[in-house]
């Protein structure tokens, strides 16, 4: 065997750099979470184990003609994959509690304030405006709208923004009670909300995403892929008449877009571009984010709650944002703690569903207020 | 600075434009739903009581009619009957109605899904 021969069976450990085995190593965490804690491992497993494959020394797989380049280049790059994610999140989602109680809506726009405080504290640390809006964006707590903002304003930033806006989402449970307890008083925490369940027919429940997709489509027509394609799903799902295709995309095209974005995100974890003092701001940035969305959401609640003479429950500002149906339970979690017969669990849900169309209508508002084309 | 100002700029018409638009989105919705069928009514207290007053008058009758005063057992009956209904709109699990097995409303169904899932990753908190 030629020295040439030995050079290339060890071409491999010799490109091996101290940055590469760090990202590989950040890769195994992402892997750890998913398989042992549990934290969001649809998404969080796929992009750990893309973050493997693609620091791997002499990689193939992200080579111009490499499989992660080409599903980022198809999925990521033209925005494709958290549209299509979009459409199984409608099929699989019951605006129902919140068209039993459509005021909850305004929950959902209070508890997107994260995205707009964390764009200025992003500003503040020395981030581009494109950059800030998409570190802001995490505050949606939205997966594929973070991925769909970040991917057409700040690509470079693309692998960090969309790790942080799914680990810490997956935190929810411990990041939100402890704001709650500390901006809520036992007594509010512990005010009852009488639920009594309403029929909503199949009329409005098929008109609500038509409405929704024609009044924010023309109000923001930056919003419109991504409302479009939620209200889609809800759509098929809603009319009945077309179980196959809401089959289909809450199940297999969901689950195998899900597969290719995680492994495309993955990708984009490069030592090179990872490791920087920028992905550590990001981090930090990230939990601030959904701090903010959370302590907004409660003042705005907590304001409600006067106007309403004591009848409204604070705690379910803290579910109007976007993790669903985490939030929701973790607002019923803190009420029954104080009152074990009280049961916010219903106004959670649609205050949560509101905050599932409130981050859309912010991720567009952000485009359009940025000017993207 | 400037970069700061241009952030307070974007929060104030960000914030606004999306309190905005989902102020609109509310009151289409309300709009929607106004016409949507009347469901159906539940009889009135007068009824209710008339229906508890001659269901008691039947069983005091049917058991031994030395008993209860029937007045008496009708008032029970509405008591009971109140109590119900405020517990129906309080959604206590006592009222959970449906049977496993059976097509659940959402509110038993999201029941059950705490029940069975833990909120907490590793169940710590469950």
């Amino acid at each position: 065997m030629g020295s040439d021969a030995l050079g290339l069976l060890m071409a491999g450990l010799s490109n091996l750099t101290p940055g590469a085995a760090v990202m590989i190593a950040v890769g195994g965490l992402l892997i750890y979470l998913a398989i042992a804690k549990e934290y969001e491992p649809v998404l969080l497993l796929p992009i750990g184990a893309g973050a493997i494959l693609a620091n791997l020394p002499l990689s193939p797989l992200v080579g111009p003609d490499g499989l992660l380049s080409i599903l980022y280049r198809v999925g990521v790059g033209n925005e494709m994959f958290p549209l299509l994610i979009f459409i199984g999140i409608g099929a699989m989602t019951d605006f129902g509690p919140l068209l039993e109680n459509p005021r909850l809506m305004l929950l959902g726009a209070a508890g997107q304030f994260g995205i707009f405080g964390t764009l200025m504290l992003a500003l503040a640390l020395g981030f581009t405006l494109n950059q800030a809006a998409s570190i802001g964006i995490i505050g949606a707590i939205d997966g594929p709208t973070s991925i769909y903002v970040s991917s057409r304003l700040a690509p470079e930033l693309l692998g960090p923004i969309t790790v942080c806006a799914y680990s810490y989402m997956s935190l929810v449970p411990l990041i939100q009670p402890p704001i709650m307890r500390w901006l809520t008083s036992r007594r509010e925490r512990a005010i009852r909300m009488p639920y009594t369940q309403r029929e909503i027919g199949k009329r409005t429940r098929v008109l609500f995403p038509i409405v929704v997709t024609i009044v924010v489509g023309s109000l923001v027509p930056m919003a419109t892929p991504l409302i479009g394609m939620l209200m889609l799903g809800n759509l098929m799902k809603e009319s009945g008449v077309v179980e196959r295709l809401t089959g289909a995309s809450s199940k297999e095209i969901a689950n195998v877009v899900t597969l290719f974005l995680g492994l495309a995100v993955g990708s984009t974890m490069r030592a090179e571009a990872f490791l920087t003092v920028s992905t550590l701001k990001i981090l930090g940035l990230g939990i601030l984010a959904f701090a903010l969305d959370t302590a907004a959401g409660l003042v705005f609640a907590k304001g409600l709650n006067l106007f309403s003479r004591g009848r409204f429950n604070p705690l379910l500002g803290a579910a109007g944002i976007s993790a669903f149906p985490m939030a929701a339970r973790v607002v019923n979690r803190v009420g029954l703690e104080e009152d074990f017969d009280n049961f916010l669990l219903m106004h959670a849900m649609g205050a949560n569903t509101a905050g599932q169309v409130a981050s859309v209508v912010a991720g567009g508002v952000l485009l359009a207020l940025l000017g993207a084309s | 600075m400037i970069a700061l100002w241009i952030g307070l700029e974007l929060t104030l018409y960000g914030m606004g434009l999306v309190f905005l638009l989902l102020a609109v989105l509310w009151g289409l919705i309300a709009l929607v739903t106004r016409f949507e069928p009347e469901p159906r009514r539940v009889a009135g207290a007068w009824d209710a009581a008339v229906a508890a007053t001659a269901t008691a008058q039947a069983s005091v009758q049917a058991a031994d009619a030395g008993a209860l005063d029937p007045e008496l057992l009708a008032a029970i009956l509405i008591a009971c009957r109140a109590h119900r209904m405020s517990r129906r709109k309080q959604a206590a699990p006592e009222m959970r109605t449906h049977q496993p097995g059976t097509l659940p409303s959402r509110w038993v169904a999201t029941g059950r899904t705490r029940q069975n899932r833990s909120w907490a990753p590793g169940g710590r908190f469950a």
